[in-house]
């Protein structure tokens, strides 16, 4: 998965939640990146860490003369998972659906 | 509208205009909106798939719609992550992106649209860079444990977070009160080192202030441990005194009230009560205020005469001469003192009377109680009760008051130091009264003497027994004297005197006084009676005699004046040189008028300050009809008036009054002097007169005056003060008085030289009146009842 160059200067913008299984082939990985446009997705495996990072735009902009309020927050997320067992980098499957991102991994070996 | 980037690092965006403060790249920032160029701005950032907006700070925080020229060139490249808005203002919570500089303004309004180019991170290191940032963190770490940085920021925390020192340098300098020129200026530093050496010097500086401001805070501190100190040792000092089995001024004090109640005698109740009191004062801390009121009362009850009394002296021949040495006449007085003396003298438990003087002033109430007291052998004291308003006044506060008094008898008793001093009360009659009470009703206990015996100060808040006092109340008139405390007196008249009587008080006791005051000898100065009489009767006009000593002590300092400047022949008064020495007479007003017109009548009238002379006029007045009355006649005069008035009409054929004229004419009544207002129905008589003269033309005898009250029917009925009153016919000269028949046993307490000089006429009826009054009236016969 490809996503834009980040500005690593601006990497705390917001965190998604995730849940973390164990499964008996390795780990599933739930992120919960609602509206988020699926080339603004990246995963990364850097050692025994898991990297999910990425920008959330507002791709639905109402034609309205006043916002009123604003709680999602539109900026680069970065989330990273420290996993227990070193993961195969190339083991790795995702699946977006919903709004939710899921990530397969392999345990290595 | 998109953020469309024109090349790799410039960008445009919508402009906020920060006031009062600057965001950093990295940092939140809260923010609240409420001007309309910067909601517009914020509308337009949020319309974007970014989010993102340009915060730009003011240079003057008071332009409410700033150019780009008010704002500094350097911002932060934003992004809006929260938004709400409220009813007038949008807040905004923001996060820094990064640092960005103003290219070109795009647009003005409705907000400002600027193309910016982003700024990289200063990302320079080395020695330098290492050693400011070092440094930093020491100073940061310094003003901690001085107590400042505001919500206490963890350090390690923050270095561990942010590795790089350029973003600790924003975020300290966040969390001190740096100014924000200084902080657009650390925004603007495009080298690390740059960045740090600013920060480092403003917090060298705030240390630097935070330690003077310790120093100051502890030397205060150090002062306020030093009283702690003090007290601290005082308490000690006390406690080895005591050890030592040493006493402290205080109870040293309560030792010697103590001593001074087991040697005063008091009363069992008495003692009881302050031996309690003592020992709550030997409890109590001599510096409160309570120590104080608790001892002055103590001071007290040890002071007041429980049980120590005056002698009286009971020798009845003395105490006559004593009397009669200090003042004249005065009979009826005397012998009630004398009654007194003998009913003490035969029964010495008797209470004490108490007596009220009335009289005009200036008739010797006040100095014959004094002789009274000189006389019996008492302790004499005095208090005026005129204008007295308040009922504490005469019984006290209660103790709990600030301030708080005995009233005025207990300490009258105290300043005597005997329970049984002679008390005079002054004035009794101008007591005053009003919202605080009545102190009538107070003097109501304090006079009765079945009442007296046990009586209650509120300060003293124990019994006193006030039933050996000999009290003495003085008034001008009973009238303003409530009744219940009228009932609890005996009252013994002091009317005026006459001239004689103040000749021979004068050549008694005022003359050699008031010689020996300025400083005569005797025989330098001689008055003889009738120089005497002359001033008593054209000088002064009084009932009492206290404008005659003034005259003689102007005569006699006039006099005195004279020998100081030499001369040495003694001075033998006349009258010729009294009014050159008191200025021509003065007192003509009161004299009898001679050869009266028909209509004029002489009247008596009673003042507080003796009798006087009225004269009524009445005048008949061709067309009217009415009956005018002036003079400030009161309500009762008038109405005597109008009585008189029918009287004569129904009667106006015996009378020998043409009623045709009757018919005819109204008729008015004026009394002189007009200023003075009069009322009482004993003018009756006297107006009845004047209008019988008028009617009938005929003259009214110029050397009678009358007085009494007239009925309807033509009766004549008593009236009041008439010592008084034929003192001033006498004074003024008139050879007969017409008076009342049932007023004859008043004539008794007449002056010998009183009833000798005047001619007294007793009318029952108006007619014997007028028989007296108009010589030439014929009454028709069957007038005469």
């Amino acid at each position: 998965m490809k996503g834009p160059s980040f500005d690593l200067y601006h990497r705390t913008g917001w965190q998604p939640r995730v849940d973390v299984y164990r499964c008996s082939e390795g780990w599933l990985v739930k992120a919960e990146l609602a509206g988020v446009a699926i080339q603004d997705i990246r995963v990364e495996v850097a050692d025994d860490y898991l990297i999910i990072e990425g920008r959330r735009r507002d791709w639905c902009v109402p034609d309205t003369t006043e916002s009123l309020s604003m709680e999602i927050t539109y900026d680069c997320f970065q989330r990273s998972i420290r996993l227990p067992d070193v993961i195969q980098a190339e083991a790795v499957r995702t699946d977006y659906r919903e709004g939710m991102l899921l990530i397969y991994l392999a345990n290595k070996g | 509208m998109a953020t469309t980037t024109e090349s790799p690092d410039t960008t445009i965006l919508p402009v906020f205009p920060l006031k009062n403060g600057v965001a950093f790249p990295n940092m939140m920032l809260p923010i609240t909106a409420g001007r309309p160029v910067s909601m517009a701005a914020i509308e337009a950032a949020l319309a974007t798939e970014d989010k993102q907006i340009a915060v730009f700070t003011q240079r003057d925080s008071s332009i409410e719609e700033p150019a780009a020229e008010d704002l500094y060139a350097i911002g932060t490249q934003c992004v809006i992550k929260h938004m709400h808005r409220h009813e007038r203002v949008i807040q905004l919570m923001v996060q820094g992106i990064r640092r960005i500089e103003r290219v070109a303004v795009e647009q003005a309004s409705p907000y400002p649209l600027f193309q910016v180019r982003m700024l990289p991170e200063p990302e320079d290191t080395g020695p330098k860079v290492e050693a400011l940032h070092r440094t930093m963190l020491d100073l940061a770490q310094q003003m901690l444990s001085l107590g400042s940085l505001q919500s206490r920021i963890d350090l390690e925390q923050l270095v561990s977070e942010l590795e790089r020192p350029i973003q600790q340098a924003y975020i300290l300098s966040s969390f001190t009160s740096i100014d924000v020129e200084k902080q657009i200026r650390l925004l603007a530093a495009n080298s690390q080192q740059e960045a740090l050496q600013l920060v480092v010097d403003f917090l060298t500086h705030e240390v630097q202030v935070l330690e003077v401001q310790n120093q100051i805070s502890s030397s205060i501190r150090s002062k306020m441990t030093k009283e702690q100190h003090e007290m601290m040792l005082r308490q000690q000092l006390h406690e080895i005194q005591a050890q030592l089995g040493e006493t402290s001024p205080e109870q040293a004090e309560v030792a010697e009230l103590r001593r001074r109640v087991e040697e005063a005698s008091l009363p069992e109740l008495v003692r009881k009560e302050v031996e309690k009191e003592l020992s709550r004062l030997e409890r109590m801390s001599a510096n409160s205020a309570e120590y104080q009121t608790s001892r002055g009362y103590v001071d007290l009850v040890l002071e007041l005469p429980w049980e120590k009394t005056t002698e009286d002296n009971l020798d009845l021949v003395r105490a006559r001469e004593i009397l009669d040495e200090d003042h004249f006449d005065l009979k009826e007085v005397k012998d009630r003192i004398i009654e007194h003396l003998a009913v003490m003298k035969l029964n010495p438990s008797a209470k004490a009377p108490i007596l009220c003087f009335v009289g005009p002033p200036g008739v010797g109430k006040t100095s014959l109680g004094q002789s009274i007291a000189r006389a019996l052998g008492r302790v004499f004291d005095r208090m005026s009760l005129g204008g007295l308003h308040d009922e504490a006044e005469l019984r006290g506060h209660r103790r709990t008051y600030v301030g708080a008094m005995p009233g005025r008898v207990i300490r009258a008793i105290r300043r005597g130091g005997v329970k049984n001093p002679l008390l005079m009360l002054d004035e009794i009659d101008k007591l005053g009264r009003d919202f605080r009470g009545d102190p009538a009703a107070a003097l109501m206990e304090i006079l009765d003497p079945s009442q007296n015996a046990d009586f209650q100060d509120n300060y003293l808040d124990l019994p006193f027994d006030l039933s050996g006092v000999f009290f003495i109340a003085t008034a001008n008139t009973l009238d303003s004297i409530p009744a219940p405390l009228l009932d609890r007196i005996e009252v013994l008249r002091l009317s005026g005197y006459s001239d004689v009587e103040k000749r021979e008080i004068a050549r008694r006791y005022i003359l050699d006084r008031r010689t020996q005051e300025a400083g005569l000898k005797p025989g330098q100065l001689t008055l003889g009676d009738e120089v005497l009489d002359h001033i008593i009767q054209q000088h002064t006009r009084e009932a009492g005699v206290r404008s005659l000593e003034r005259a003689l002590g102007r005569v006699a300092r006039k006099i005195a004046t004279r020998f100081a400047e030499g001369h040495t022949e003694p001075v033998t008064l006349s009258i010729e040189m009294a009014d050159e020495l008191l200025g021509p007479p003065r007192m003509a007003r009161d004299q009898r008028r001679k050869l009266l017109t028909s209509g004029i009548v002489a009247g008596l009238a009673w003042t507080e300050a003796g009798g006087e002379v009225l004269y009524v006029e009445a005048l008949l007045l061709p067309e009217g009809r009415d009956l005018l009355l002036t003079g400030q006649l009161g309500s009762v005069m008038q109405e005597s008036a109008k009585a008189a008035q029918s009287y004569i009409w129904s009667q106006a054929d015996e009378l020998g009054i043409d009623k045709e004229k009757i018919a005819r004419s109204g008729v008015h009544i004026h009394v002189p002097a007009g200023a003075t207002p009069k009322d009482g129905p004993s003018a009756g008589v006297t107006m009845a007169t004047a209008l019988v003269s008028a009617y009938s033309g005929k003259k009214v005898r110029d050397d009678t005056a009358m007085t009494g009250e007239i009925t309807l029917s033509g009766l004549v009925l008593p009236i009041g003060g008439l010592k008084e009153k034929i003192l001033a016919a006498h004074r003024a000269g008139f050879k007969q008085v017409i008076l009342p028949k049932d007023n004859k046993a008043d004539l008794r307490d007449l002056p010998e030289q009183v009833r000798q000089d005047m001619n007294f006429i007793l009318a029952e009826h108006i007619s014997e009146v007028l028989a007296a009054a108009i010589p030439e009236l014929k009454l028709a016969p069957g007038q005469q009842s």
